[in-house]
């Protein structure tokens, strides 16, 4: 029930992601919603369940940009892993070690992106690369880290199993 | 082996994920970026959702916008008033232009000997009185303008300079009272002398009783008296009567030229001729002569 859950609420975020410029009555830069709640899910105990959505999520989003199929797949499962086992290591629950995570982990997913086209033949490692376009779609992802991962963790809560350990208020954070 | 499985299961199952990816893009590389049957399938499925799930967010952001834009609305159409009045000015402007354009290129319809340099002048008061009529025009000595010289518009003949300044100029008209041109009528080559009788109206007088006079014959300037240069239109018969105990006919000649709608003249000094009317090319430096045009000379 709750994987419906999560992938229900999955696919309203990749709405929202997409139907971004439809909402907004101004031109503003998406916020990768899709990619937030999957770097959210690392810090969730469920890594096949995550795993599988990530490369879901990569996969739909291949599919509706048009970028080859499985690339953003590759590159959304390297980055939930990343977070993952960085949130292994650091202080999973505080608001700062999230914004600071989505930060680093959307430069490296663009890295990433670079270089799995630099390992294929015939294509450019630059497609879709703009430094002009990082550091507005870094903050925007960091705006979209601070509403998400509280929500994911609070679904958590409500959705999943009773665990005696690590959640943490707010006034702790 | 085994444990080695279990302890890095997660990262296993991470890069094997990420190598099917790989797998998936590099095999798409060959399909000239078609998305693949679950790429269609997945846009298939994913566009009703997107539908349905962003309708209500799209009405609300719609009319938020709307709103934003009734905000605007004053402002926006302050500035688009302004500038529809900047543009109506403009094409007033363009429109006059235009219409001069036009005036100009009918007054270019007269040539004039080369060695003539015609002056073209702007009307800039007209008297129309029945005492006198006359034209003032813009331009004086200063520009060539001397007196006894003859306005002319490409409709025919409009009179002759009788007082000019440093800048200006009047001009009085053929139907002031003053006014007096040697003329012949174009068909029978009578001639008589026209003088102004009211605004609308010339008069021509001594034409014989037996001459051959009919209503809508042409009257051209005759060359005779030293100001008019022959063969001027000056207007058209509009009556003749013809009383048996008198030894002249009243001959009543309605002007080619319309006075009050005049805004241009041309003064030339000397001997002009109108525009070929078959090409509207004058004949250059030709002198047109009517009377050769006339048929019953001809014979």
């Amino acid at each position: 029930m709750q994987a419906v859950i999560f992938a229900a609420v999955g696919v309203l975020l990749i709405v929202a992601e997409n139907a971004w410029n439809t909402f907004l009555p101004f031109d503003l830069t998406a916020a990768q919603f899709g990619f937030v709640w999957i770097l959210s899910l690392g810090l969730l105990d469920y890594p096949i369940r995550g795993a599988v959505f990530a490369f879901a999520v990569g996969f739909i989003h291949d599919s509706l940009v048009g970028s080859l199929p499985g690339l953003d797949a590759a590159v959304y499962t390297t980055a939930y892993f990343f977070m993952m086992f960085s949130g292994k290591a650091f202080f999973p629950r505080s608001v700062i070690f999230h914004v600071i995570a989505v930060a680093g982990l959307t430069v490296i997913a663009v890295m990433l992106r670079s270089f799995f086209l630099f390992i294929f033949p015939s294509c450019d490692p630059m497609i879709g690369f703009s430094m002009a376009d990082l550091p507005m779609q870094t903050l925007m992802n960091c705006a979209a880290a601070i509403a998400v991962f509280p929500f994911m963790f609070r679904l958590d809560d409500l959705t999943g199993p009773k665990r005696e350990n690590i959640y943490y208020l707010p006034s702790s954070w | 082996m085994r444990g080695l499985l279990t302890n890095y299961k997660y990262l296993l199952l991470g890069i094997a994920l990420v190598l099917l990816g790989l797998h998936l893009a590099s095999s798409s590389l060959n399909q000239d970026a078609d998305t693949g049957k679950t790429g269609r399938f997945i846009m298939q499925v994913y566009a009703p959702i997107h539908s349905t799930v962003s309708w209500p967010f799209a009405k609300t952001a719609n009319l938020m916008g709307r709103y934003l834009l009734l905000m605007d609305l004053k402002e926006e159409n302050r500035k688009l008033s302004e500038n529809n009045r900047a543009l109506r000015l403009r094409i007033m402007r363009l429109d006059e232009l235009e219409a001069e354009n036009k005036r100009l290129r009918h007054l270019q319809k007269y040539k004039v000997p080369r060695e003539i340099t015609p002056i073209y002048a702007p009307v800039i008061a007209r008297s129309l009185s029945p005492e006198s009529r006359t034209l003032l025009i813009g331009k004086g000595t200063k520009d060539g303008v001397e007196k006894n010289m003859v306005a002319i518009s490409p409709d025919g003949l409009v009179g002759h300079i009788n007082v000019v300044t440093t800048n200006s100029a009047r001009v009085l008209l053929i139907t002031d009272p003053g006014s007096v041109i040697d003329a012949v009528v174009q068909r029978t080559r009578a001639t008589g002398i026209v003088k102004g009788k009211n605004p609308a109206l010339c008069s021509l007088n001594f034409l014989n009783r037996t001459e051959d006079i009919e209503v809508g014959d042409l009257v051209v300037s005759s060359g005779l008296g030293g100001v008019f240069p022959s063969g001027m239109t000056v207007g058209q018969v509009v009556t003749v009567e013809r009383e048996t105990t008198d030894m002249f006919l009243y001959v009543d000649v309605f002007p080619a030229v319309s006075f009050d709608k005049l805004e241009d003249v041309i003064i030339i000094p000397g001997t002009v001729m109108p525009a070929d009317p078959k090409t509207e090319e004058g004949p250059g430096e030709e002198i047109l002569d009517y009377s050769a045009e006339d048929p019953e000379d001809a014979e």
